[in-house]
Formats: structure tokens, C-alpha cells, sequence
């Protein structure tokens, strides 16, 4: 009895009659003889306001368990309650021998064939059907009708609910309902500070390209960094070239001269400074030139007249 | 706990996720913009001060004034960006204070030429604006 959805997962319509064995992950759908429905009319608009009173629509109907609800809702005001004990079904698959590592989920029937007005046949003696909405499980000759469909041919074009009742992937997590709203609050406050905390970083960011636009307005600044190094450099240039001439000269004015001796000439142009200067001996030039090549570079030396020349690189 | 809570909790936790991947990217992203923007505003206060230092034109025509009024040029000329002043018999008095104004000024001095002839002092200095 086993058919494939549109994911090729296999769906098996289980009664407590059910022989058959798991060999790959399947979904299960119970027959009503797992669970307890209850059809019931509430002056009520939603389902979710309904489920608040499943317990009571229960009350000294179901046995000792540990009871699950959900609820459907069926007409105006009419609500399908059904109740389940996941846990006492769960040992009652086992018993019939079904691998529970091979089940995905579990649903019901109710919640499976609920819009179906109609009845089906689930083997030669036992049928589902509708009865105002609420899916039983009932024999074949209770029902007029020769019933055509089989369970099992449904289920093959079926696709399934999200109303399940049972899910491997939760299977683990066993909370009750206060813990589940506690898990939610905080996983909501945490959500909330993340994506404040997200909104900070993004106004940080937007305050930081503000500051460097209203900088590169204040002082009328290239907008690239890459513009400012050049600048920049350029300006390091001149700060550095016109600080070397003014060095060079005080330097330079600093040599003892005599009082006959003086500077005739002084000659700056890009990077060389040139000057002459008359000097009383041939001793003193060599003096001279030995001062100056203590801190400078001597391009070239020579004489105009009475004069020494110097050109230096600065 | 119901299938309800159940999305809703996988939703959040999906969401937590996304939003803490996208505040450590946000974080990393503002780091490295925040060392962007200093070493900008590093070398933007160093541009400031070097462009104050020697492109300041408001401060020219006052210290050229100086520079006038200390000894009269022989010839002053604006050529493009440079502009050029000569002077002819300045006495060495009047060219030290000439010499001392232009380099105190910050002038970007492009050319300098000081020619001392029969106690005649020459001078001809070329500053870029």
C-alpha cells in the first residue's frame, strides 16, 4: 500500500490493521481508529480562538494520556476538534512493527480528507467516510453506496497538509507551551537587537561617508584619496625644495669671510644653487670648498675673474 | 508545541542568523572604512596645512607690498602663475630684509638671482601664486 507523492515519498494510509514494513522514509495518515474527533458549533470566528477550548470540548470523553489538539475549522461557527496522544501512538506503531527511523511525519485522516464529502474504501471490509465532515472509519456494509475509490488511490495524487501531527524533524524537541513562548520571545528580542545593532552599523557607515563629504566641502579637498596623495606629494615637494634653500643659504652665509671678502653673486634655479664668492687665497677657497662639501654636493667649481663659483645640488 | 510556533521559531532562527551574518559583514565593513576614513582624514589635515602653508594667495599682496616698500622694484611682471619682481640698486640692508621677508613668507620661490656689482646690488626673484 504504498504510493508516491510529487517528491516520490512514499504515503501509507494506516489502520490498526496494517501489516505491512518501512523500507524507505515514508509519511504515514492514520485512520480515525488513532485519534478522538469531535464536531462542535462555537459562537467563534477562528480556529486559533477555538483551540483554546479543545481541552473542555474533550472533557470525560478522552482516557489517561497525555493529549494533544488541533482544530479545523469546517463551516461558519463549526469547528472539527480532534485529539491525539503522540506518544501512545507511537508505541502502538511500533507494536504493529512499523520503523518509526523511517517515518517523516504523521497525519490524520481528518485533516487529510476533511473537504472530501465522500467515502473510501480501505480494504475489502473497512471504509472511510464523511459524516458531516468528521472522517470515520466504518464497514463496508454499514455504508449504502458501492464505493468506487480506494484510500490508497487518493493518497497517490495527494498532496499532503502542512497539519501534521508528528515530525522526525521536531521529534526531539519536547517543550511545553511556556517554554515554546519563552524560546520565542527571546529568539524575537534577539532578531530585534540584531537588526537594531545591524541599523547602528549602517548610520555609522553613512555618518562616516557624511564627515568625509563635508571635509572634502570645508577645505575644497580632491575626493579620492588617491588625488590627496598626489597633492599632497606635490606640496611635500615644495615644502621640502624651498626649506633645502633656505638651509643652503644660511649655511653657506655662516663661512667666516674677512672683512674684504664677500658674495658676488647667488643663483637659484630648480634644484641647483650657484654662487660666487671672493676670497683672499687659494687657501681659503680650499677651505671654502671643503665646507661646503660637507653638506652638499658639488656640481661644478670655477673662476670669473677674482671670483670663486660654486654650483651645488640641493 | 504547535506546527504554528514551530515555523515561526525556524523563521527566527533563519532571521537571527541572517542578521548576525550581516552585522559581522556590516562590522568588518565599517572597520575598514573607519581606517579609510582616518588615514584620509590624517592625510587630508597634512593637505590642509601644506595648502595653507604654500597656497594661501590672500597673503601675497601684502607681503609683496612689504617687499615694495622696503625698495622699489625696477620691474614687477605676472607671467601665467609666477610672479616676477626685479630690483636694481638695493643695498645690502634692504636686500637682507628682502631676503629675510621672502623666506619667513613661505613663497614658493621658483628662481633666485642676487648679483653684487661696484657695491650695485641686483636682484631678480621669481615666486609661484
Amino acid at each position: 500500500m504504498s504510493f508516491f507523492n510529487s517528491e516520490k515519498k512514499p504515503i501509507y494510509f494506516i489502520t490498526k490493521e496494517f501489516k505491512e514494513k518501512l523500507f524507505e522514509k515514508s509519511d504515514l495518515v492514520l485512520s480515525p481508529e488513532f485519534y478522538w474527533a469531535k464536531k462542535t458549533t462555537l459562537n467563534l470566528r477562528y480556529a486559533y480562538e477555538a483551540s483554546k477550548m479543545a481541552a473542555s470540548v474533550f472533557d470525560g470523553i478522552l482516557p489517561a494520556g497525555t493529549f494533544k489538539f488541533k482544530v479545523f475549522k469546517l463551516d461558519k461557527n463549526e469547528f472539527i476538534f480532534i485529539a491525539y496522544d503522540i506518544q501512545s501512538i507511537i508505541k502502538e506503531l511500533e507494536i504493529m512493527g512499523i520503523d518509526m527511523h523511517l517515518v517523516e511525519k504523521i497525519y490524520t485522516a481528518q485533516s487529510e480528507f476533511m473537504d472530501k464529502d465522500i467515502a473510501l474504501r480501505i480494504n475489502g471490509k473497512y471504509a472511510i467516510a464523511s459524516s458531516g465532515g468528521v472522517i470515520t472509519y466504518v464497514p463496508l456494509k454499514f455504508l449504502n453506496s458501492s464505493i468506487e475509490m480506494n484510500v490508497d488511490d487518493v493518497l497517490e495524487q495527494k498532496k499532503l497538509s502542512t497539519n501534521y501531527i508528528y515530525s522526525k524533524s521536531f521529534q526531539n524537541i519536547n517543550i511545553n507551551s511556556k517554554e515554546s513562548n519563552l524560546i520565542l520571545w527571546l529568539l524575537t528580542i534577539l532578531v530585534l537587537m540584531l537588526f537594531l545593532n545591524v541599523l547602528q552599523t549602517q548610520k555609522e557607515r553613512s555618518f562616516l561617508v557624511e564627515q568625509k563629504n563635508s571635509l572634502v566641502e570645508k577645505y575644497n579637498l580632491p575626493k579620492t584619496t588617491f588625488q590627496i596623495k598626489s597633492l599632497q606629494d606635490e606640496l611635500s615637494r615644495i615644502d621640502l625644495q624651498q626649506n633645502k634653500l633656505k638651509e643652503a643659504i644660511i649655511y653657506i652665509g655662516k663661512f667666516g669671510l674677512s672683512e674684504k671678502e664677500f658674495f658676488s653673486s647667488l643663483s637659484y634655479k630648480k634644484t641647483n644653487l650657484k654662487f660666487s664668492v671672493k676670497l683672499d687665497s687659494t687657501e681659503k677657497e680650499q677651505k671654502f670648498k671643503k665646507y661646503i662639501t660637507k653638506k652638499y654636493k658639488i656640481l661644478k667649481t670655477g673662476r670669473f675673474k677674482r671670483d670663486y663659483m660654486v654650483e651645488v645640488q640641493l | 508545541m504547535s506546527i504554528f510556533k514551530q515555523y515561526t521559531i525556524v523563521l527566527l532562527i533563519f532571521l537571527s542568523i541572517f542578521f548576525a551574518i550581516f552585522l559581522i559583514v556590516s562590522q568588518n565593513r565599517l572597520k575598514e572604512e573607519q581606517n579609510v576614513f582616518d588615514s584620509f582624514k590624517h592625510q587630508s589635515n597634512t593637505l590642509v596645512s601644506l595648502k595653507e602653508k604654500w597656497e594661501s594667495n590672500k597673503k601675497y599682496k601684502n607681503i609683496f607690498a612689504r617687499l615694495k616698500a622696503i625698495s622699489k622694484p625696477k620691474k614687477e611682471t605676472l607671467k601665467g602663475k609666477i610672479y616676477i619682481l626685479d630690483f636694481a640698486n638695493v643695498t645690502q640692508i634692504n636686500l637682507e630684509q628682502i631676503m629675510k621677508i621672502l623666506f619667513n613668507s613661505n613663497f614658493n620661490i621658483k628662481a633666485l638671482n642676487v648679483k653684487k656689482n661696484n657695491n650695485k646690488i641686483s636682484l631678480h626673484v621669481e615666486v609661484k601664486l
